[in-house]
């Protein structure tokens, strides 16, 4: 701390040297009651410097020609350039000299005299060392991850903060070198290293941008939304800045996203990252070192992660490094916010849908403290999205002849009660707890538990009606319709920097998902003091639970060289149990396992530091298959020249825990876990490649990466039951754990099919980074084909499959406003269809529809589009935004329904395109103590 | 840098080479089966087709006529069966004991539709803990909704229920259907004359699910009709529990719908059954 306000002392004095001699003593210039009427800006400057004696310098050709016409009353010198730059929107800006002299100068001219000196004022007095030290963020104290710093006339002498901010640059060619720091969402800062700085503990203050503009912020200085240019397949970004876009109640990083290229953005139902290809659950997420296992609040419509918790997310397309293992497609790494550790601080977002509130502060001399939640409530915008998923339901039970329908009529009583329950909701709660005893050891202890309860339930009784009511008997019928599921997670991580070469990041840590869907009709009939209860329907859990041990080491054994190591164990148990009629297990699975591993890799640089390589290794050991897997990874980056960039990545990856995703939220969970046996369920392995290039100017990037993914035992899965065909046959032919003593059971395990997978493509971004608009363009064309030879013949394109998707992103900022908009275009997705339906009657007399469905995935819906647009009007202490989602109103094609209807007792086939949610506005309330 | 420069377009072209993948749907041709055989009886098979998923409005199911039909059974008993409507197939001849193994065949659109299914046995065991039980009738033909009850009120009514057991060591399938066997049997419930506000009229069976329980209890309340009602205890194949398979009728996670038939759809099932008889009495 003490360093810190040194060099904060050292930094002020020396801003005082060179500024001004005189600064104190020289009065305040007021200029009293003056009024211009009609005149140009040049003559109203020239009449002041003329009666009041101060000075303004200013080139006559960047002053504006129109007339205009000012009051002033009693102000100063800076308050009337401000006001009159501000009131007049001139393309100016100024600097004090002193309280009465400034120098106007256009925006643009303004970046480069705030520029650093070329040359530095002392001479070197060290050269080739390694330099570390951390990034903070000047307000906060809030450390900053995976930030940028680099030497600005050597851009390949460059490295990232590590998760809690630390870094070491190596090769550093003297102390007396401009640095250059820049961290997304943050204004970058240009640092000039000294003789006198701290080569060990070198601290660097970023600030964030200010919601109100202030009068002194230039273009350049603006910052970027999202950062894609930094490492092969890694795309970077703050929640801070995705305030900016358009939202529908919830500032969603994840949707955030979805709007670049190569993440999938025409999911409305699962706010899971669909990342070039994969599906949600072949994307590690990690929050503060923890997995989470299921991101989705509201059927998916936001995700469970709260910007306002959250200080940093980094999304690893494809190609990721051997810290990371266990999933095939891509790692989401995000990092909770510490809390303010100079101040006390609060804040509160309001929506349509739902409130959401933190509060960050010091505790003590070494703790800081943040706290974040969010509950929704059942306003107008809740249930139009609750509807929006919960309405298909209502049809399709109808048509479904589970359940007490047979019980028709019953005995014709019509007038009972009937109650709809009203208790869906979601919320979520992060919270986090640092303790920084000293300058090397940092521990924190992260919560998360997040809870969605979608209830959707009625009851009916007979009670209260006619002589019922005396007699102590009665007739109750309850329809289940609940979906609920949560994560819980914590982890308790302890940093130590032992000195500026070796750095360890250990952690234990849990997290628990669970997920319930009672979809179930229970009749109860008491009579006098006994009661019957017959259960109808499907119930379904799904609970899991992963205990971690994680550590992580940073190595700089010698210049040029960073070593990373690490071992991680989980042991996950998951627990599915899927029972039907109350008497009927379906499916009961009890599963543990344990993943062990190790990695070890190098970061290096050769010719003349403009290539990075980071060569791996990761080894796996899972004990349900009991066999070690090895995983070879490499990426590079050539630094071709200062403007472009080779990049490339290679690798192998396994999967050992998968989820079975059924999307249906009309027919059951909508997903579950299950651990891979080697069998039935194989360990699921991909081999990536991916190559590409980025040209990067100062404001504009240019990027394209090429991907191919290679999978192998991938699963499908569908409720397709194979029944054996002897009755009689013990056990039901090969259902093993699933059937309890079944005989001519049905068998369950021929539900998962097994199979591979091709995944080709190509992303492509151009941004632009800075300016009053900023924005992108992505394109993606891909390609995602399965091989199943169970499922179908021939291969099919996967349910993810979408060939092009365009995303543009535009944001413009003026004064005190932000104008966005998105357009997302995007192919549609495959679907199965139906060959046609047939009735059958059954045994006691009634008829039930089937449906037979075409190849698999042989259809294709129509194109996905989109517009969502918002403004928001920024004010010192928040944000009132006001967003539209679906501004054309594009009737987007979710799936298709079949049913069988009779019309005068012929049947008929009936198809409904269930969509997605129209047009929907929002309204967003941020305020926030500082 | 050359090299990467080739290596791009080399992957675009990757992309567009062609793949035979599903993308074509091709109508479906799969007669649709329904036959369920038990011991000592005749066999009576209906064929039909699918219901054409098309953009025509007159898509609908038909029988399907002039098919050869083939039963053989393990017994070394076969036989064919004659059109006895427009695809009705029926037997002259019974089938055998419980135990004997049955396949059916025959050729359609030039492919051989097979299937093949085991008799059951006999229930064991199957009781009710009661014969008969009284319901009280209600008369509601006067009644308008939103008026109150009919005159005069209710008579109290015990609420009844009828108990089943049999066993079922080996857990398999069993399922409990009513038939009504009188004709002209006399409502219990005599319904609003304006039936816009209430449900259609009750079937004469009820039906629940096929369960591998050794016990079920069928509500009395259930019953619609004063009179003789056959209480039927089959013992099933699980194909015919598969047809109570929650059925996905979305695109999402369409589901292959379950069938023992070789080129064919439905259900060709062996059963068999026991009944016993219960009486719904009207209460004075």
């Amino acid at each position: 701390m003490n360093v810190l306000k040194n060099f904060t002392f050292a930094c002020l004095f020396l801003n005082f040297l060179l500024t001004n001699d005189s600064f104190a003593q020289q009065k305040v210039i007021k200029i009293k009651s003056e009024r211009f009427t009609d005149m140009t800006f040049k003559s109203i400057l020239e009449e002041l410097q003329w009666k009041y004696g101060v000075r303004i310098k200013f080139a006559e050709k960047d002053l504006p020609q129109q007339k205009i016409s000012l009051w002033i009353d009693n102000q100063t010198l800076n308050e009337l350039l401000e006001t009159s730059i501000s009131n007049f929107n001139m393309d100016l800006t100024y600097k004090m000299e002193n309280p009465n002299s400034a120098t106007l100068l256009k925006k643009s001219e303004l970046i480069v005299s705030l520029k650093e000196p070329t040359t530095s004022q002392f001479q070197p007095t060290r050269k080739n060392f390694l330099l570390s030290g951390k990034i903070i963020e000047q307000n906060s104290g809030e450390t900053l991850p995976f930030a940028t710093v680099f030497v600005t006339d050597r851009p390949e002498i460059s490295t990232q903060s590590n998760v809690d901010g630390y870094f070491s640059l190596q090769n550093v060619p003297s102390d007396t070198v401009l640095l250059k720091v820049s961290y997304v969402g943050y204004l970058s800062k240009t640092v000039r290293l000294k003789p006198s700085s701290s080569l060990t503990n070198f601290t660097i203050e970023l600030k964030a941008e200010p919601n109100e503009l202030e009068a002194l912020v230039v273009e350049a200085e603006k910052t970027e939304m999202v950062q894609a240019n930094q490492v092969v397949g890694m795309v970077k970004m703050t929640p801070r800045n995705i305030a900016k876009l358009p939202n529908v109640g919830e500032k969603d990083p994840f949707r955030a996203f979805q709007l670049m290229p190569g993440v999938s953005a025409s999911n409305e139902s699962s706010s899971g990252l669909y990342v070039r290809g994969g599906t949600p659950d072949q994307t590690l997420v990690l929050y503060d070192g923890f997995t989470v296992y299921n991101v989705d609040h509201l059927f998916g419509f936001f995700s469970a992660f709260n910007y306002n918790a959250i200080k940093d997310i980094q999304l690893y397309k494809g190609g990721f490094d051997a810290r990371f293992g266990g999933r095939i497609s891509a790692v989401a790494e995000i990092t909770g916010k510490e809390g303010n550790n100079k101040k006390f601080n609060a804040g509160v977002d309001l929506s349509l849908l739902s409130t959401n509130a933190y509060v960050e502060s010091p505790l003590g001399k070494n703790v800081t403290l943040l706290v974040a939640a969010r509950r929704s409530y059942k306003g107008p915008l809740y249930n139009k999205i609750f509807n929006k998923f919960t309405d298909s339901e209502t049809t399709t039970n109808q048509q479904q002849p589970q359940g007490p329908g047979g019980f028709g009529g019953r005995g014709g009583f019509n007038n009972f009660n009937t109650t709809q329950k009203a208790a869906s909701y979601f919320y979520d709660l992060n919270s986090k707890i640092t303790f920084k005893p000293n300058k090397k050891d940092i521990y924190s202890l992260s919560f998360f538990n997040g809870t969605d309860n979608m209830d959707n339930s009625s009851t009916s009784s007979f009670s209260g009606f006619g002589p019922f009511q005396n007699s102590g008997d009665g007739l109750g019928n309850a329809t289940n319709d609940i979906s609920q599921w949560g994560n819980t997670g914590t982890s308790f991580k302890w940093s130590r920097r032992y000195n500026n070469k070796l750095y360890s990041n250990t952690l234990v840590s849990f997290s628990n998902y669970y997920s319930e869907r009672d979809n179930t009709r229970s009749i109860s009939i008491t009579r006098n003091d006994s009661s019957f209860t017959s259960r109808f329907g499907r119930y379904e859990t799904n609970k899991l639970q992963d205990f971690s041990f994680k550590t992580d080491w940073e190595y700089k054994f010698f210049p040029n060289h960073q070593l990373e190591f690490g071992s991680m164990i989980t042991y996950n148990q998951i627990k599915f149990n899927y029972t039907q009629n109350d008497t009927t297990t379906i499916l009961n699975r009890d599963d543990a396992g344990t993943l062990a591993a190790f990695y070890l890799q190098d970061r290096f640089r050769l010719m003349n530091e403009k290539l990075e390589l980071i060569p791996g290794f990761r080894f796996n050991y899972f004990d349900l298959t009991k066999k070690v897997y090895t995983e070879p990874r490499l990426t590079f980056n050539y630094q071709y020249n200062p403007e472009i960039k080779i990049k490339g990545g290679a690798g192998i990856y396994n999967q050992f825990i998968k989820q079975i995703n059924r999307e249906d939220i009309t027919n059951g969970n909508r997903n579950f876990w299950i651990l891979a046996n080697g069998s039935t369920l194989p360990v699921t392995q991909s081999r990536h490649l991916i190559m590409g290039a980025a040209y990067e100017r100062k404001n504009y990037l240019f990027d394209i990466e090429f991907y191919q993914k290679k999978n192998i035992g991938i699963t499908e899965y569908t409720l397709r039951f194979v029944p054996s065909f002897s009755a009689g046959n013990p056990g039901g032919g090969p259902g093993g754990p699933g059937v309890p003593g079944g005989g001519g059971g049905l068998s369950t395990e021929e539900t998962f099919f097994n199979g591979d997978e091709t995944i080709r493509g190509v992303d492509i971004l151009a941004q632009k980074k800075f300016g009053s608009v900023t924005g992108w363009l992505g394109y993606t064309l891909a390609q995602a084909v399965r091989n199943v030879s169970a499922f179908s013949d021939k291969p099919y394109y996967a349910d993810q499959d979408v060939r092009h998707q365009f995303k543009a992103v535009a944001t413009y900022s003026v004064k005190h406003w932000d104008l966005s908009g998105t357009w997302i275009y995007s192919t549609g997705r495959p679907y199965t269809s139906i060959i046609g339906a047939y009735d059958i009657t059954l045994l006691d007399g009634t008829t039930k529809s089937f449906t037979n469905p075409t190849d698999k995935n042989a259809n294709r819906l129509p194109a996905y589009h989109r517009m969502d647009v918002s403004v928001n009007y920024n004010f010192k202490n928040g944000t009132l935004g006001f967003s539209v989602f679906n501004l054309y109103n594009r009737t987007n094609i979710w799936y298709k329904r079949f049913e069988v209807v009779r019309e005068d007792g012929v049947s008929l086939l009936q198809t409904t395109d269930v969509t997605y949610l129209g047009i929907t506005p929002n309204l967003t309330l941020s305020l926030k103590l500082r | 840098m050359k090299k990467i420069l080739v290596f791009f377009p080399l992957l675009v072209i990757g992309l567009s080479a062609c793949l035979e993948v599903n993308d074509v749907v091709n109508p479906g041709d799969k007669p649709v089966i329904e036959a369920y055989l038990a011991p000592g009886h005749t066999v009576s098979m209906k064929v039909f087709t699918e219901i054409p998923y098309t953009t025509e409005d007159s898509a609908y199911s038909e029988p399907i006529s002039g098919l050869k039909i083939k039963i053989t059974g393990s017994d070394g008993n076969s036989f064919y069966l004659t059109e006895t409507e427009t695809g009705v197939y029926e037997s002259t001849q019974k089938l055998g004991v419980a135990g004997t193994t049955y396949a059916m065949s025959f050729e359609h659109n030039g492919r051989t539709i097979a299937a093949e299914t085991i008799l059951p046995g006999k229930p064991e065991g199957y009781s009710m803990d009661v014969t008969e039980i009284y319901r009280v009738a209600r008369d509601f033909s006067s009644f308008t909704p939103g008026q109150g009850p009919p005159q005069g009120g209710f008579q109290q009514e015990q609420f009844s229920s009828i108990n089943l057991t049999w066993n079922n060591p080996e857990n398999l399938y069993h399922f409990i259907a009513a038939q009504l066997l009188d004709e002209n049997a006399t409502q219990i419930v005599t319904r609003p004359s304006s039936d816009s506000n209430f449900p259609q009229r009750p079937p004469r069976r009820f039906n629940n699910q096929p369960i591998q329980t050794e016990s079920a209890t069928v509500n009395g309340q259930s019953f619609e009709y004063f009179g003789r009602y056959a209480i039927i205890l089959y013992k099933l194949n699980a194909d015919y529990a598969a047809l109570y398979e929650n059925q996905n009728t979305t695109s999402q996670n369409i589901s292959t719908p379950v069938s023992t038939i070789t080129n064919g759809l439905g259900i060709f099932t062996g059963i068999n059954a026991d009944t016993l008889l219960l009486t719904v009495k009207r209460q004075q």
